[in-house]
């Protein structure tokens, strides 16, 4: 074993649990049978060439997610005319920090202590409330000037809605390839989607109805974070489950 | 040669292709991992499982290992990581049944009985501790590692760590006296 000095001195005080200690309990057949159960693991994933995405270094995997979401935004947003630079930075800012974070931890590496799953859900719950709280400000939404006609709104919100969330689709799907299993990688892959869902309709619509922008808008976010998790959740299972038949 | 390697080279070589230095590294440390996680979640079956989860998360992670890192925390962070969300998951551990007899012989020469006992009643009493007391013992008592190193490891500051250890070790000592056993 390397490095022996930097073991530390047994302390008189723990004296207390001297011969408590459990006895040495794997031989080497035993060894032989858990490394062989790695090794299978380990051939089981180099045979799917989309795992290479998820053994790349931590670093380049979240550039990699970030440069997809970006790609998304500049691809599908076009800045709308009358979109004031305070607006931006608010909407934008907020949406973006956000996204960013929840790609940070999402691929937040397994060797480094793991985040309370308090701010991981905390982070979630956080994009939602954004997301409506955005909706809410009329101050934010001047240059939209469409309209829905009173009584309308949950019709006129389903194809943003349904927008936002294949706007914000391709960008899940790629972290989840670059995802190395970690817990709530879903759940935050989903916010990152929901939110970049809410960044290309903030660009892209027109209607300034604060119910439209609540039911249309922000429920992106939730629904990426609700729905579309548990869609491949649901997904993963049956594959699972035809796999092992 | 390999036995010359350190971790960290070993871990480089497996980086760089030598399927060999991977075996390598699991005989040394595999043990380490497995009594670990036994004394966590004192379930054997769950003990070999998490153990095999750590070398395959450490596979997938290789390409993150640096020249200048050190192999050692990696591995028993990934270990701890593995423990923890054993725990929020909601699995518990299966409860094994102690002997009704608890009394230890006073003599310093014990039966591997004996000894099995004594070290169901550390399981036991290591149990009663909250995670985070338990990991730090686990870490500075059994993997003997020092209080910085365990800091590292559980993300936290040393002095946080040193009055988690100071007072798992005396709520330690008061269940194992309860018990009769010291």
């Amino acid at each position: 074993m390397s490095e022996p000095v930097e073991r530390h001195e047994p302390e008189p005080e723990l004296a207390f649990l001297d011969g408590l200690e459990d006895q040495p309990s794997l031989d080497s057949g035993e060894l032989d049978d858990l490394f062989a159960g790695i090794q299978g693991q380990v051939e089981k994933s180099g045979a799917r060439p989309l795992n290479r995405l998820a053994e790349q270094p931590t670093n380049r995997r979240r550039l990699f997610g970030l440069l997809c979401f970006g790609l998304i935004l500049g691809g599908l947003g076009t800045l709308p005319a009358g979109y004031s630079p305070l607006t931006a930075a608010v909407v934008m800012g907020s949406f973006g920090t956000l996204l960013v974070a929840a790609v940070l931890v999402a691929f937040r590496p397994i060797y480094v202590p793991a985040l309370s799953p308090v701010w991981k859900v905390g982070l979630c719950v956080v994009a939602i409330v954004a997301a409506v709280a955005v909706a809410l400000v009329p101050d934010l939404h001047h240059h939209a000037t469409g309209e829905v006609p009173e009584g309308a709104f949950l019709w006129h919100a389903v194809p943003c809605l349904s927008f936002g969330l294949m706007a914000g689709l391709p960008g899940y799907v790629f972290l989840r390839l670059l995802d190395r299993g970690a817990p709530f990688g879903r759940v935050l892959a989903g916010a990152a989607a929901g939110l970049m869902g809410n960044m290309v309709l903030e660009l892209r619509c027109a209607v300034g109805n604060t119910e439209h922008l609540v039911l249309g808008h922000a429920m992106v976010v939730a629904a990426f974070i609700v729905g579309v998790v548990l869609v491949e959740r649901v997904i993963v299972r049956a594959l699972a489950a035809r796999r092992t038949k | 040669m390999g036995a010359d390697r350190t971790d960290e080279e070993l871990m480089l070589a497996y980086v760089d292709g030598d399927e060999g230095a991977f075996r390598e590294l699991f005989e040394r440390w595999a043990p380490v991992v497995h009594g670990l996680t036994r004394r966590h979640v004192r379930d054997e079956d769950l003990a070999r499982e998490i153990t095999q989860q750590t070398f395959f998360k450490l596979h997938g992670a290789r390409n993150d290992f640096r020249r200048d890192g050190k192999l050692r925390p990696w591995l028993l962070t990934i270990a701890m990581n593995l423990v923890r969300e054993h725990w929020r998951r909601g699995k518990r551990r299966k409860h094994v049944e102690l002997d009704e007899k608890r009394e230890v012989a006073p003599t310093p020469e014990r039966s591997r009985l004996e000894l099995e006992q004594r070290a169901q009643l550390l399981h036991e009493a290591l149990a009663e501790l909250p995670e985070t007391q338990r990991e730090v013992v686990e870490l500075h008592y059994f993997q003997e590692r020092p209080y910085k190193e365990v800091a590292a490891i559980v993300g936290s500051s040393e002095g946080a760590v040193r009055v988690r250890a100071h007072r798992a070790y005396r709520k330690l000592q008061a269940i194992l006296e309860a018990r009769g056993l010291r």
